[in-house]
């Protein structure tokens, strides 16, 4: 059954759409992640527009993260005061994003950025965490798992501006956690993905957060940042498709109970290695499509208002 | 007495004249299945069904032909050519279509170029290389026939250009149909267009029409809302989005 949508001014099959907000949803409950990373480049191999696929990624991160974030909310797991200056960090971030995807569009290269961008974080990230599991994984099997250490304090604690985080049990420049936002709220309006991926790493290994906050603080800054690039795009380029997000929203809810199920039947290695061999794949894709020979080297566009 | 005769002979010639003139004035009818195409969610694109009639029909022996266009709203478009830089792709060099149509259909009895001369087909701007728009900044001015090419055909491959020679069927030299597709992509708009009738080469009349395409309802709502007050469209999406998620987890809690 065809379905139009308003805003990409197209046409795409709803079972497409919704097949693929399950796809994006059982990852996202199998591995505990946002699948806007995954999601967004799946939007482009269907034909939907990337700045489109971009800014309506970014509105149904906020609509799947919200959930996450006020049950951890409930458990007290989120530092407001941390999440209030990654947030702050993430408006600055993402206005400065949303600036250059309109400048890029412009001048006709976002989508050459988009796949740039997703080519290097997801082979980077994919690559790495392949390196990971898979060693973890013949490790295990040889019995010499490593003890788990501990990352040495650097460079990150000779900041100015040092403030007390009473719940992360932090004594830190606020410059860091601003920095962090900053970034990902950079990524987040580029690539339309909350910035878990980085986001959460960040917070453990650069801000030393404890792990209890670290996923529910994530989450509610991703809330926020992705609200405030959600409307940034629809100002700015007027690219968020409200059905779409609708519908991959219902798509991922029905995935995400599936997802969850099954990913409490594998082990975190395992998990860890089939993640990275879907991140890898994306990433093959999304880079083919930029080296292989175009099928008409012309390409045509509307002209951006 | 001569000169009286004279004078009713050249009335009557005269008469006779214009009678026969009246005569060969052919007028075209013409109706259209659907005015108004509405975009709605469930829109897939759509067949039109143009039809009339040529009254009254041409003089036996005479070649008639039916030619007919239909443009969509010109909407300023860009034009860019992929070189590879590095071992990438690149959208390198752009160039600006400013008055093109958005949809463009042609739809003819026969191969343009059996119908009239290459000169009739310019004046009257029909067919793919007379579309009356220009190609603006293009790396070189040589290159504006690449891009135009270029546009042209990005612009079939959407099926947003449809060449349709051939398509127009024509019975007994006076009922004619032909079928007018629009693809799921179309823009909304007005869309013109003119039935032209060609009697052994000639242009002999035309009869414009109008199709108006419009989203409704719910969708229409959505993109007038988006375009014209953009950040209460963000703001609306970001509480709907705040809803669903909500409200989708309290659904798949139970």
């Amino acid at each position: 059954m065809p379905l139009y949508l308003p805003i990409a001014e197209m046409s795409l099959n709803i079972f497409l759409v919704i097949g693929l907000g399950v796809t994006v949803g059982l990852l996202s409950g199998m591995f505990g992640i946002g699948g806007g990373f995954v999601m967004t480049p799946l939007l482009i191999f269907t034909g939907v527009p990337p700045a489109v696929a971009v800014a309506t990624g970014a509105n149904l991160i906020c609509a799947s993260s919200v959930s996450g974030a006020l049950t951890h909310w409930r458990r007290g797991g989120v530092d407001i005061k941390m999440g209030g200056i990654l947030i702050a960090g993430g408006a600055v971030g993402s206005v400065i994003g949303a600036f250059l995807f309109t400048y890029l569009e412009k001048i006709g290269q976002v989508d050459l950025m988009i796949s740039l961008i997703y080519v290097l974080f997801l082979g980077g990230i994919g690559g790495m965490m392949l390196w990971e599991s898979v060693s973890t994984l013949v490790k295990a099997r040889q019995g010499t798992l490593p003890a788990k250490k501990r990352p040495p304090r650097g460079w990150q604690h000779s900041l100015p501006m040092k403030t007390r985080f009473r719940k992360s049990r932090l004594y830190i420049s606020i410059y860091l956690p601003l920095g962090v936002g900053a970034l990902v709220g950079l990524l987040a309006a580029i690539m339309g993905v909350g910035g878990g991926f980085i986001m959460v790493p960040a917070m453990i290994y650069l801000l030393g957060m404890p792990t209890n906050v670290v996923v529910g603080t994530s989450l509610f800054q991703i809330v926020f940042v992705t609200a405030i690039i959600t409307v940034l795009h629809s100002v700015q380029t007027q690219t968020v498709d409200v059905i779409l997000t609708l519908l991959l929203l219902g798509g991922a809810v029905v995935g995400a109970q599936v997802g969850a199920r099954m990913g409490m039947k594998l082990k975190g290695e395992q998990l860890r290695a089939l993640l990275a061999l879907v991140v890898l794949a994306v990433c093959l894709r999304m880079g083919w499509d930029m080296v292989s020979v175009p099928l008409d080297i012309y390409s045509i566009a509307p002209v951006s208002p | 007495m001569t000169a009286q005769r004279t004078l009713c002979l050249l009335l009557t010639l005269v008469m006779i004249a214009a009678g026969d003139l009246k005569a060969t004035a052919q007028r075209l009818v013409t109706d259209i299945s659907q005015e108004i195409v509405e975009l709605r969610y469930d829109f897939a694109g759509t067949s039109l069904l143009l039809f009339g009639a040529i009254s009254p029909p041409a003089r036996k022996g005479a070649q008639v032909d039916l030619v007919i266009g239909i443009s969509g709203p010109v909407r300023p478009m860009m034009v860019r050519r992929k070189a590879q830089i590095g071992g990438v792709w690149i959208n390198r060099d752009s160039a600006r279509v400013d008055a093109a149509p958005a949809y463009y259909a042609l739809a003819s009895t026969r191969p343009l170029a059996e119908i009239t001369s290459s000169r009739t087909l310019a004046a009257l701007s029909i067919g793919p290389g007379h579309l009356p728009f220009a190609v603006e900044g293009t790396p070189t001015p040589g290159e504006a026939s690449a891009f135009r090419a270029g546009f042209v055909r990005n612009m079939e491959k959407k099926g947003l250009y449809r060449f349709g020679e051939g398509t127009v069927e024509l019975r007994e030299g006076t009922l004619f149909r032909t079928d007018i597709r629009l693809p799921a992509t179309v823009p909304e708009g007005v869309y013109n267009g003119q039935v032209i009738l060609f009697v052994d080469g000639m242009a002999a009349t035309t009869r414009d029409i109008a199709i108006n395409v419009e989203k409704t309802g719910l969708e229409r709502m959505i993109h007038t809302l988006s375009r014209e007050r953009p950040l209460i469209y963000g703001l609306m999406s970001v509480l709907i989005a705040l809803l669903a998620g909500w409200g989708a987890s309290l659904m798949s809690r139970k």
